[in-house]
């Protein structure tokens, strides 16, 4: 080897300098990012509410989403995922802990998973070689969030990247009793300030005083805003601010010598929709297909209003996805995506049909089940697609084989396709909801619906005065469900009908009281 | 200074009418919020929510009786400290009991008070003041503040102990 000089060697470190100073950011969090035996970060960004059936991605005739669709060029596209739920808690309970509602038992409304369970989730078998960060802007999702914190090393509060605090969430700053305190101070005793819901609060003085600070806070009015500022009911957020948060928070745990695994669950395009005023009429008129309301909707909503709801709903996931493109742009500036896989999902979708507006009713149509999942992989410059039948339940299996760690037993998902797992076409899938049902008993009332291949059964029970017991559908031939095959090919429906039952019986039967 | 502050005599029913108030209103949301609770939480965890709710009730009326000694502190003897009881109860019959009407309609009206809570508030002090005024002249509503008063001490001999036994519950469960 030749001997370097003392002014070669001068040149040399001159010259290394002068390559760090070009290369800047991008150099910095490469050498960085891929720490720890080069173990990829692992970043599931969720947006709350969103149906595949207004993504542009999956066909909608609105632009609704170019960004996403511009993404998926680097990504596996799945066609047919299916939350377990229709509303938050089920839905997101099943993506964290890999089991359906009728095991995690997350059933009703801001309802925690089996206390058992709290050693068992997403960020448990990420493993603890991982910086595990958690974000929940949405309420209830951040009560999972406190349950889990033990296998967490950040957990974010639901206000962080806000622009304006409408509530004081005093159970924060408990945090050796993070879920009881929620409960009990920042739903009870101080509760009447939340858009979703009014109720008494559990002290009258605290409850008015919350209330005044709410109001005083939710007074403002922005130009930017012409129906409402988006809010998850506790904090007023707009999306730029809340993207620089999340760009700022993935390049601060990307400059640590450790991979990191984040669980990032956005709020938007959750209601109330909130579009920033240049998306609202940015999207082109279209004619939505009629359906006739059904006796089980809760809104009886008109056929004006739900075209109107949707509109708005389009709009807001317009601005959303802008706001997405901007920040995988950045992220792919600085490198980040080369070493990060990046999981785009949702908890639940949103339905605008048969007089229903929204998520968590009875009904559970395409729209309300049917999510998105986008997977990119570091170095993917190719888009893959899916269109086997995959559950959320499947994340907690994909995300432990991703971070290197095995594959858990107790679960009722299975690694994705193309990322440890094979497409199986008679696989089936579940989805429930039963809001009325208690944790720690059989399931009384509810719909369940399962899917499989081109079939989608409905089964109703437990409903006063509603005598339908099932609904059968073909997706492939009818993706809209206008047509009730019930009646019309028992043939199908025979098998379809008695693997539906046995499910249900046996989520029930640990619950059932046994006889003398 | 103590001087100014009325006597533990007549500060005792005050405070009994303060505390049947908050303790009543938060004991009544409970029961109403219960049904809800009983589908996902456990008995321990519902337990544990009514302690706070107890500490929080022992809290709130300590602070409104607070509120009222430190005005008897100030204001002239005459004005306030020499009917003390009278005045009071009606002062928070009054402005209390208005802050939970409010509440009340503001949750059943979906939230569409929410934007008078000035109005309301500034009205209701209004109308206590003047119930405070008028209850140490007038004999009937004398006769109300002293019998309600008297009478409803009896459950300061279960709100205290349950929230002393609540407030150890809830710091315990906040310890590291």
């Amino acid at each position: 080897m030749p001997e370097l000089s003392r002014r070669d060697f001068l040149k040399l470190m001159l010259v290394s300098a002068a390559g760090v100073g070009l290369a800047g950011d991008r150099f910095l969090v490469e050498s960085i990012s891929a720490g720890d035996g080069n173990r990829p970060n692992v970043l599931i960004l969720l947006f709350d509410a969103m149906s595949v059936h207004n993504l542009s991605l999956y066909g909608y005739a609105r632009p609704t989403t170019p960004n996403l669709e511009r993404f998926a060029g680097r990504a596996t596209v799945y066609h047919s995922h299916y939350s377990g739920g229709n509303f938050t808690s089920p839905g997101t309970a099943s993506m964290l802990t890999g089991l359906y509602p009728w095991n995690h038992r997350s059933l009703s409304d801001r309802s925690l998973v089996r206390r058992d369970l709290t050693e068992r989730s997403l960020f448990h078998y990420a493993g603890e070689g991982y910086t595990r960060v958690g974000f929940g802007q949405n309420l209830w999702a951040d009560l999972f969030l406190r349950q889990f914190k033990a296998d967490m090393e950040q957990h974010l509060p639901p206000n962080s990247f806000s622009y304006k605090n409408l509530a004081t969430l005093v159970s924060q700053d408990l945090p050796n009793d993070p879920t009881v305190a929620y409960y009990a101070i920042d739903e009870f005793l101080a509760s009447s300030h939340n858009v979703f819901s009014f109720s008494h609060p559990g002290s009258a003085l605290w409850g008015y005083l919350d209330l005044s600070y709410g109001q005083i806070n939710a007074d403002e009015r922005s130009a930017d805003y012409l129906y409402a500022m988006p809010s998850n009911g506790y904090s007023i957020y707009r999306h730029p601010e809340l993207f620089d948060g999340l760009y700022s928070t993935f390049s601060r745990l990307s400059a640590q010598a450790s991979p990191w695994f984040g669980y990032f669950h956005l709020f938007s395009p959750h209601p109330p929709y909130a579009p920033r005023r240049e998306f609202v009429g940015s999207l082109p008129e279209m004619e939505f297909l009629f359906k006739k309301q059904h006796p089980l909707s809760t809104v009886h909503a008109s056929w004006p209003e739900i075209k109107e709801k949707r509109n708005q709903y389009d709009e807001f996931i317009a601005d959303l996805d802008f706001e997405f493109g901007k920040l995988m742009d950045r992220l792919e500036s600085a490198g980040i995506l080369d070493s990060t896989y990046v999981i785009i999902t949702s908890d639940h979708g949103e339905l605008f049909e048969r007089g229903e507006y929204g998520h968590g009713s009875p009904l559970m149509y395409d729209a309300v089940l049917h999510i998105p999942l986008l997977v990119s992989e570091p170095g993917r410059r190719q888009r893959r697609d899916v269109y086997t039948a995959t559950s959320n339940t499947d994340i907690l299996s994909t995300v432990a084989r991703l971070c290197d760690n095995p594959v858990p037993a107790e679960t009722d998902g299975r690694p994705l396709p193309e990322f440890g797992g094979g497409e199986d076409a008679d696989r089936s899938v579940f989805s429930i909801v039963s809001r009325s049902s208690s944790a720690f008993q059989p399931l009384e009332v509810g719909t369940l619906a399962m899917m499989k291949g081109e079939w989608k059964l409905i089964h109703y029970f437990g409903y006063q005065d509603y005598p339908v017991d099932f609904e059968l559908y073909n997706l492939q031939d009818d993706p809209q469900e206008k047509h009730d095959l019930y009646s019309k090919d028992p043939s199908a429906l025979a098998q379809l009908r008695e693997e539906l039952r046995d499910t249900l019986e046996d989520a029930n039967r640990p619950y059932r009281k046994k006889g003398p | 200074m103590l001087k100014r502050l009325p006597s533990f005599a007549s500060v005792l029913p005050l405070y009994s009418v303060i505390a049947v108030m908050a303790y009543g209103w938060t004991i009544t949301s409970f029961l109403w919020k219960l049904p809800s609770w009983l589908l996902f939480l456990t008995i321990g965890e519902i337990l544990a929510l009514f302690a706070y709710a107890m500490a929080s009730a022992l809290g709130e009326s300590l602070l409104i009786l607070g509120v009222l000694l430190l005005a008897s502190l100030i204001l002239p003897a005459k004005w306030f400290k020499d009917e003390f009881n009278i005045r009071g109860a009606w002062f928070v019959m009054v402005a209390y009991g208005s802050i939970m009407v409010f509440l009340t309609l503001y949750a059943s009206q979906d939230g569409f008070l929410g934007k008078y809570w000035t109005a309301w508030f500034a009205g209701s002090i209004g109308v206590a003041l003047l119930s405070a005024y008028f209850a140490a002249r007038a004999r009937f509503m004398r006769s109300i503040a002293l019998w309600l008063s008297d009478r409803l001490m009896v459950f300061l001999f279960i709100f205290l102990p349950v929230s002393a036994i609540s407030i150890l519950a809830v710091i315990a469960r906040n310890l590291n």
